[in-house]
């Protein structure tokens, strides 16, 4: 089963259109959105969540249709972090705890209480005075204190140093070693994703560019070096975008349809975003 | 919805508190006008949760509560009947303080125009909650008070109308009919609120 479907959905705005967009993230994965500023990632979240409506298209999160009566109760089985945690500043750790507990059904306030000492986070402090960090954490800790299924992270990381970074990253990895389990993360720090995702998705202004498997993805980009000489040996199909140099030009390539003879580097998925927008912009 | 009463009670708790303290006071003044303000104060304080939750940007973390749209409405409803109802039992007090202390008759008058007060107070709510939920508290707040002062203007048209005709005043019906009114106009305003919230 897959944990979410989006199936050709499309919202449109005055300034901005997020257009038939179509993944799917199987059930036990972690699927990464990324995609720059204002690529849509966020729209498409809220999407998910049924938070504005969409124009057309088929959303399906845990098997049942975002806009039908039950998906309330789906909510129930969805750990969310957003880009910030929006808490009402007078508002702590203890309150919200509270507050969350006659809300979920399927609160754990044990749980809640040990992740609030695992990230060190008073239950007392006014949520004003925490830190970016800790309010991350905090909202980390609600969205996996109701027993979830499915995580959806909307920039969970972005803003966050790199130990506490990494610290929460091991958590969302964690929650998929049970198979039913799933993430969708969106991102646009994509050596984040690169650690942990299976899959990823590519938003570029509105339109999704790939959602294709990780290792698939590394396996079949690479990138090439050459000079304008040797160009021409190259063959033209393997070529998807490049890149020129002062002093070479770079090729983003497949590597299947090069022979061994060439020199091919593995293709990061900030490499393949940056070719794939660059050949959009051409 | 207890959830989020929760969290607007503890958003709120500084003020409300101090309101709530003053609120005692001011009905131990033995004042009709105090204590037509203390309830209608009392009805707007769903606004200023509105107000608090607009500044967190609370909306975007509620839709991703498993809450219904009736319920997360339903919540700042609930508040703002029970912030009355805590009001009219304050009111009630010092009203009751008066007569033991004062030796002040309790006159059907005075309850009546206390309820009066609290339906008016429950009926401005009602046209005001959906105007908010759909052009935000700050712009909402202006239209409020350009409510209110018509509202005033006619509740003073009416009640000099109705001391004249005080003698012939039928007291209970004219209590229902208020009551009547005020629930229709709270379940219609509750519906429109609905429609009303977070239609991008």
């Amino acid at each position: 089963m897959n944990a979410i479907e989006m199936k050709h959905v499309t919202k449109s705005y005055p300034a901005f259109t997020l257009s038939d967009v179509s993944l799917s993230l199987p059930s036990g994965c972690i699927l990464g959105l990324v995609g720059e500023n204002g690529a849509g990632k966020s729209t498409a979240i809220r999407l998910l969540l049924n938070g504005i409506a969409r124009d057309s298209g088929e959303i399906t999160i845990l098997g049942r249709d975002n806009r039908s009566k039950e998906f309330v109760q789906t909510k129930e089985e969805i750990g969310i972090v957003l880009d910030e945690a929006y808490y009402p500043e007078v508002l702590s750790a203890g309150t919200v705890g509270k507050m969350m507990q006659h809300t979920y059904k399927s609160w754990q306030q044990d749980t809640f209480v040990k992740f609030l000492d695992r990230f060190s986070l008073s239950d007392k402090k006014q949520f004003k005075e925490y830190s970016r960090g800790m309010k991350m954490k905090l909202s980390i800790a609600v969205a996996l204190s109701h027993q979830p299924r499915l995580l959806i992270l909307d920039e969970a990381t972005s803003g966050l140093d790199p130990i506490v970074r990494d610290e929460i990253l091991e958590i969302f990895n964690d929650f998929t070693r049970q198979e039913d389990h799933s993430v969708l993360i969106s991102s646009h720090i994509t050596s984040d994703l690169e650690k942990i995702s299976d899959y990823i998705a590519f938003l570029h202004q509105g339109r999704l560019l790939f959602c294709e498997e990780k290792d698939r993805l590394m396996e079949e980009y690479g990138i090439l070096q050459t000079t304008v000489k040797s160009l021409s040996e190259v063959p033209p199909d393997a070529i998807i975008a490049r890149r020129e140099g002062k002093y070479a030009t770079e090729l983003l390539v497949k590597r299947a349809l090069l022979s061994e003879a060439f020199d091919v580097e593995r293709a990061g998925i900030e490499d393949i975003m940056l070719f794939l927008v660059k050949k959009e912009e051409v | 919805m207890k959830g989020l009463l929760i969290k607007d009670i503890c958003s709120m708790m500084k003020q409300t508190k101090y309101f709530f303290v003053l609120a005692v006071v001011m009905a131990f003044m033995q004042n009709d006008f105090l204590f037509s303000y203390i309830i209608v104060y009392a009805a707007s304080l769903p606004i200023t949760a509105l107000a608090y939750d607009e500044r967190a940007k609370w909306g975007r973390m509620e839709e991703t509560l498993p809450l219904t749209r009736a319920q997360i409405i339903g919540s700042k409803y609930m508040m703002g009947y029970i912030t009355v109802a805590v009001s009219l039992a304050i009111v009630f007090c010092g009203r009751l303080y008066g007569a033991m202390a004062y030796a002040r008759p309790i006159r059907m008058e005075n309850m009546f125009s206390i309820v009066i007060t609290a339906c008016i107070a429950l009926a401005v709510q009602a046209v005001n909650l959906p105007l908010m939920f759909w052009i935000g508290v700050e712009r909402g707040r202006l239209l409020l008070i350009l409510i209110i002062v018509s509202a005033a203007f006619a509740i003073v048209s009416l009640w000099e109308d109705l001391e004249i005709h005080q003698a012939s005043l039928h007291f209970p019906l004219v209590l229902a009919a208020a009551a009547g009114i005020t629930a229709v106009l709270n379940i219609l305003s509750f519906q429109i609120s609905k429609r009303m919230y977070h239609c991008e």
